[in-house]
């Protein structure tokens, strides 16, 4: 009925579908081919199943963590004000070191469990990014100041030069990416120093670099610092959480840009987002 | 099996290849073209001069079929006409012969056609009219029309008297169509209707059976052809096998021996072959010059198709098919320009082998076809050959072999190079080195032409017109026989009266007349010892008849008088001529010869100056002589005919007269005196130039003449085949050097930007291409001194009218050629590369 | 998984007294998805780890691992062949077919193979390399920024395991290379693809997720993945 070649050549055709995902039996008989057909369906159903099993749960996983997070947020909150409350009572001073101490942590739990809904927002899709093209000095102008506060408590400058030039992107979340890193520059800079924010259009990107004079990242450490929950060895004793960087990147993927880190340990970093144009 | 289905992308990466590099296609073409229009030439030549002869053979044999039954009943012709190997089955039907007085200087058939296709396979099928229908129609040919004197026109009444069987009777026909006889035919057709052919020769219903039946009258010749003339024996073996079986009713069967005669013997099969071997080197030398270049300047994109996974045998599978483009391209113009060269130079040929058919020189549609197969095959094949070492170069690049090549192999040396002075010919002969093999080749495709050319030139030097005439003539005039003749009488044609007559002549200086008589010598002592031995060393050789004749110690020889001038012609072998014996009448001249196998020189001379010798005339008297010398009587005054083992035997003119009573001179040798030649020309032409001349005369002049057409035959088929070699060999070389220049481009760019002006890149490249033609030259001249004097000189030693001049004229006639194109090429390519500013050059990448 | 993985691969060129060390047990581990920069010096020995890699040249001893399968065990004709399916080649020459517009340029592999063309994915990657409005051209009309862009469409076209980069943008200014780098950085992204680019530039090495260091034939850092 059918040559060896034309028997491969079905062969091909079906591997194709399945790839695709719409393979259909062609006909029921007598043949082998038929035979194979049938399995190759009952293979691709297996396969398709156990996927979709495991998208499943990854689903339900995430939902877990998005669930806790949520569920602790107001906990969190009380937890929060009850501190700010006690803090304003007369306190002896060993108790209010106490009080401060548990401040603090609570502070940083809740920036980690808002960075934690954040992210399984994105990665869940319940959250997604619109990049439009718009002007790339609104974005720069907002994170500066957002950042502003933080800065003046170090006595550092954040100077931004004039930036001209428009780019795609997510305006709210691309802020919170740039945020993220500006931040991370701001706490990891010593005080009385700057930080620049350049900007340069290329013909298909724009690249914003945001370059300190910190402590820098030792080269086998910088893959590492865009992995959640990932700190500098050199950092530990500075707060944070290590998830910003995490965030960042994925907001800059998830719109057709990236990150990259260029460092040397005691001269200071430089980390580059960039955008498509 | 079940390979991935690629080629697709192959070939269009070919063709877009291809569309890319417009001056290599050019070239390639061409020299496709070049080498197709050889092959094509070659075998329009040799194709028409087969068919010429196997015409010339067919009107002699008077038929064109291939094969036929003799003799045989109707049921045979059904027989055979239902066979299915067999095509264009004809009959004719014997009823007897015309013969009437008028015709007794030919034989003319009667016979019926049994359809018209019947008489043209007997090239008599009427051009004017048709065949006879009527009981007292018929048609013949114009020569038994001119017979009768009768004027070539429909209706006229032929007066005819024919035998049929044993009885002749006489019977007025009228004329119903006629045709342009052929003179070489062995007998004129006669057509007659069916009517009359069943009324005076009914079909017998015996069997004719050879020996027994004498009367062939009423009995078909059944004529027919195979699908092709291959071995037309045994095919006509096996169809009486199929038809008759064992029966003893097999009849008479005749092959057309003009497809026989149409194998060509070895001779010409080995320099076709040799021909062919030439045109394919030269084919070779060009095409796998080119695609190798093209394919070394191509390495790099080879390379990087190789990495990103193009196979070695997909790049293979490419380069041949642009080798096949090429060919669809060169081919057919080459058939065509070569079927015209080749149509152009058979005339001449032909004119000069005495093949003088106008209506055959011309080559058959069916055979064009077949030499057009024959070309395109060849060539397609040489291209074949020539690209597979390059498709291998190509298939087998290394991709990053290939992403740094240019085109030279770093080979580490075990010495450094001395740094000497640096001039633009050193540097040119740096060049040179850096690829070898390619200078290599250039240089012998370059060479090949020269090479060829100096061969022919000094072949055609070596060509000796007066020793090849007096092979042909001696002396200013010969009047002599008929060439073509059957009847030994034709040997005595020249009477006593017309020796008297060209003796009285004016204005001659010598008239020397040749008798001659057959005889026989009578062999005894020492000549019959050496005879003897003779016989023991080479019986086998021969017939034993040969054999026996000699044991009976006699042989057969020529008897010639001569008159005593004549003796200055004679170039004895062994003895002296002495002119005071010869007076005496005692003394001949004699001469033996063995034609059944190749002698040692000498080994023929059973006589000796001094034996005695017995000659007896075929006519009359006997006579002793005693050995003068041993000579040959010179070749065009000897009688041409020999037997096996016979002899001259040369006596003087008196001594003959006394041996027979023939007064009949053979041939007469006349010389003119000075300034006279003319005169003494339109004096003999009144013995010859008359309609019942029985003589003909032969003149250096007509000789000369016709030596110098052979020459100019020579010339010119090869003077075609040396022109189109060098035309090859010069595209050669015009590709070689612009390719070189094209693929340096970048090189050239370097070396102008660190300060090499453009007039020192210029004389560089010039001086690249002087040397090319140094080394061609020397290659040239070497090859052609060695073929010339180790080829040609033995050569010209074989052949009696050859004399041997060794010259390299032709090569250093050509030199200056060379050098003009090696300084003007250059420097043009050159300038074509210059058209990009240096920047652009030296951005450019590969 | 590793994509690609090699055992102490070395490369000597020359024999006796000429003899060079390009790549002296060079172990290298590349994981899916990773865009590995191998950096080094010219002569450094990082172009004949390329070369090894992308089976274009066979080493004095060692393997190359590429998805698991040892690609030296395979005869010339078969490494090309694995070479078209398996490996996606960027160079810094570009090495563009001139004779092919931009299109089929791209699809030549796939062509070579004989498969159909994922017209969809093409088409994908076409446009995110902005060369969708430019398939019929030839390279020699297009700039060097561009004719590298469909250099790097013709690598991922055919789906490879792995994308070699040889000095991608040493042909090009720095403006155009940060485009370039950046769309390959982007694609490599998107489509999970594992590249690894070789250059002597330390500001386009940043570019990776993980640098290799190379000296005089061995790598001194970087050769395994973080876990």
């Amino acid at each position: 009925m059918f040559g060896n070649g034309a028997v491969l050549e079905r062969l091909d055709k079906m591997l194709e579908d399945g790839i695709n995902g719409t393979f259909e039996e062609s006909d029921y008989d007598e043949t082998k081919l038929s035979k194979l057909e049938t399995k190759w369906l009952r293979y691709l159903a297996a396969s398709k199943m156990s996927y979709q099993k495991t998208e499943e749960e990854r689903q339900k996983l995430k939902e877990l963590v998005s669930d806790i997070s949520h569920q602790t947020r107001t906990p969190l909150a009380n937890i929060l004000l009850y501190t700010q409350l006690l803090q304003e009572q007369a306190l002896p001073e060993e108790s209010s070191l106490l009080v401060s101490e548990i401040r603090q942590q609570s502070e940083k739990l809740e920036f980690l469990i808002q960075s934690l809904v954040k992210t399984s927002r994105l990665e869940t899709g319940t959250f997604q990014l619109f990049p439009e093209e718009q002007s790339v000095a609104p974005l720069i102008r907002a994170v500066t100041a957002q950042a502003e506060a933080a800065a003046a408590q170090k006595r550092i400058r954040i100077t931004a030069a004039p930036a001209d030039c428009t780019a795609k992107f997510d305006s709210k979340w691309t802020q919170e990416a740039l945020y993220n890193i500006l931040d991370n520059a701001v706490k990891y800079s010593p005080a009385d120093s700057e930080i620049r924010i350049g900007t340069e259009p290329f013909e298909l990107f724009v690249q914003i670099s945001v370059s300190d004079s910190g402590c820098g990242i030792a080269e086998e450490e910088l893959p590492r610092i865009f992995g959640r929950f990932y700190r500098g060895s050199n950092v530990r004793e500075q707060s944070g959480v290590g998830i910003g960087l995490y965030l960042s990147r994925q907001i800059a993927e998830g719109q057709g840009g990236y990150i990259t880190a260029e460092s040397r340990q005691g001269t200071g970093s430089v980390f580059r987002l960039c955008l498509p144009r | 099996m079940n390979k991935v289905n690629n080629r697709r992308v192959i070939r269009q990466l070919a063709f877009r290849e291809l569309k890319n590099s417009r001056r290599m296609n050019v070239v390639v073409v061409l020299s496709i073209m070049l080498t197709c229009i050889l092959f094509t030439a070659l075998a329009t030549v040799g194709g028409g001069l087969v068919n010429s002869v196997q015409q010339e053979t067919m009107r002699q044999v008077g038929g064109s079929s291939m094969a036929g039954l003799k003799y045989v009943l109707p049921e045979d012709y059904e027989k055979v006409a239902a066979d299915s190997a067999v095509r264009n089955v004809n009959y004719r039907i014997i009823v007897g012969q015309l013969v009437n007085g008028e015709l007794r200087d030919f034989s003319a058939e009667v016979n019926c056609a049994g359809s018209p296709d019947a008489a043209k396979t007997m090239f008599s099928a009427p051009t004017t009219g048709r065949l006879p229908e009527a009981e007292n129609e018929i048609a013949v040919s114009t020569i038994v029309l001119d017979a009768f004197a009768l004027p070539h026109e429909l209706g006229v009444v032929i007066p005819a008297v024919i035998n049929v069987g044993d009885q002749d009777f006489s019977q007025d026909f009228i004329l119903c169509g006629f045709w342009e006889g052929e003179k070489i035919s062995p007998a004129q057709q006669c057509w007659v209707s069916r009517q009359f052919a069943d009324k005076y020769a009914p079909t017998p219903s015996e069997r004719y059976q050879q020996f027994e039946t004498m009367d062939i009258t009423g009995y078909w010749q059944v004529d027919f052809d195979y699908r092709n003339s291959w071995n037309i024996e045994g095919k006509t073996v096996a169809l009486l096998q199929r038809l008759y079986g064992d029966s003893d009713e097999i009849p008479d069967v005749g092959v057309n021996w003009a497809f026989s005669t149409s194998t060509v013997d070895g001779e010409s099969v080995a320099s076709a072959a040799i021909l062919l071997l030439l045109i394919f080197a030269a084919g070779y030398l060009i095409i796998f010059n080119i695609f190798h270049i093209n394919i070394s300047a191509n390495i790099r994109s080879y390379g990087l198709l190789k990495t990103i996974g193009t196979t070695a045998k997909q790049i293979r599978r490419m380069v041949r098919t642009q080798a096949l483009i090429y060919c669809a391209a060169g081919i057919p113009p080459g058939l065509i320009c070569g079927i015209l060269t080749g149509r152009l130079l058979t005339g001449p040929i032909l004119e000069t082998t005495n093949i003088h058919l106008s209506s055959s020189a011309s080559v058959s549609g069916r055979l064009i076809v077949l030499i057009a197969l024959f070309s395109a095959g060849f060539t397609l094949v040489t291209v074949l050959v020539s690209c597979r070492k390059p498709c291998r170069i190509a298939g087998s690049v290394s991709p990053i072999e290939a992403l740094r090549y240019n085109e030279t192999v770093i080979a580490p040396k075990a010495e450094s190079k001395k740094t000497g002075r640096i001039s633009e010919r050193v540097l040119a002969r740096n060049n040179m080195m850096r690829s070898k093999k390619k200078t290599v080749i250039v240089v012998l495709s370059l060479s090949l032409s020269l090479v060829l050319l100096n061969l022919l030139f000094t072949a055609l030097r070596c060509f000796d017109m007066d020793s090849y005439i007096s092979n042909l003539i001696v002396g200013d005039f010969v009047l002599t026989h008929e060439d073509n003749y059957n009847d030994a009488n034709e040997l005595f044609k020249v009477t006593e009266d017309d020796v008297a007559y060209l003796k009285s002549m004016d204005g001659t200086a010598e008239v020397d007349p040749v008798y001659f008589q057959w005889g026989t010598l009578s062999m005894d002592g020492e000549p019959k010892h050496r005879l003897e031995q003779f016989c023991e060393k080479y019986r086998g050789s021969a017939p034993d008849e040969v054999f026996e004749f000699a044991a009976k110690n006699e042989v057969d020889a020529d008897i010639y008088g001569i008159p005593d001038p004549l003796l200055k012609k004679m170039e004895p072998e062994q003895g002296t001529i002495d002119l005071e014996k010869w007076k005496t009448g005692n003394y001949a001249i004699v001469w033996m010869h063995y034609v059944g196998a190749e002698t040692e020189p000498g080994e023929t001379d059973f006589y000796l100056p001094g034996d005695k010798l017995t000659v007896a005339a075929l006519d009359g008297g006997t006579k002793e002589f005693e050995v003068l010398a041993v000579c040959a009587m010179p070749y065009p005054l000897s009688s041409q005919r020999y037997s096996y083992l016979g002899g001259h035997v040369i006596i003087p003119e008196s001594e003959y007269f006394a041996l027979t009573d023939n007064r009949n001179a053979m041939k007469v040798m006349v010389n003119a005196a000075e300034n006279r030649y003319d005169d003494v020309e339109r004096q003999l032409r009144v013995l010859t130039d008359n309609p019942g001349a029985h003589v003909i005369l032969k003149s250096k002049q007509t000789y000369a003449e016709e030596y110098g057409a052979f020459l100019n035959m020579l010339r010119l088929v090869g003077g075609t085949l040396c022109g189109i070699l060098a035309l090859i060999g010069i595209l050669n070389f015009v590709n070689a050097v612009v390719t070189s220049i094209i693929s340096r481009k970048r090189e050239f760019a370097m070396m102008h930007a660190v300060g090499m002006t453009g007039r020192q890149l210029r004389a560089m490249l010039s001086w690249e291409g002087v040397c090319y033609v140094l080394l061609t030259t020397v290659c040239a001249l070497t090859v052609s001194a060695l073929l010339s004097w180790f080829l040609l000189r033995r050569f010209a030693e074989e052949m009696f009218f050859f004399r041997y001049h060794f010259t390299l004229l032709p090569v250093l006639l050509g030199l200056p050629v060379l050098l003009i194109f090696s300084v003007v090429i250059p420097a043009a390519a050159y300038r074509i590369i210059c058209r990009d500013s240096i920047v652009d050059r030296l951005r450019e990448n590969g | 998984m590793d994509v690609l993985r090699t055992e102490a691969l070395t490369k000597i060129y020359g024999t006796g007294e000429n003899k060079v060390t390009a790549l002296e047990d060079a172990v290298l581990r590349v994981k899916q998805g990773e865009f590995a920069a191998i950096v080094g010096t010219s002569g450094s020995g990082k172009s004949t780890l390329l070369h090894l890699l992308g089976g274009l040249d066979r080493p004095t001893s060692g393997k190359v691992f590429v998805d698991g399968k040892d690609i030296f065990s395979l005869k010339d004709e078969a490494l090309t062949i694995f070479r078209r399916r398996r490996i996606g080649f960027v160079f810094q020459s570009f090495n563009l077919v001139p004779t092919l517009n931009v299109y089929e340029n791209i699809v030549f592999p796939i062509r070579l193979d004989g498969n159909a063309v994922d017209e969809r994915f093409v088409g994908e990657v076409m446009q995110m390399l902005g060369l969708d409005k430019m398939k019929e051209r030839l390279p020699n009309q297009l700039s060097g920024g561009q004719q590298q862009r469909v250099a790097i469409a013709r690598a991922l076209a055919s789906k490879p395991a792995i994308v070699l980069a040889d000095e991608p943008t040493g042909n090009l200014d720095s403006r155009t290379s940060q485009d370039v780098l950046s769309l390959l950085k982007v694609t490599g992204q998107k489509f999970s693809q594992t590249i690894v680019m070789i250059t002597h530039n330390e500001a386009i090495a940043q570019m990776a997720d993980r640098i290799i260091r190379i000296e005089d034939g061995r790598i001194v850092k970087g050769g395994e993945p973080d876990e």
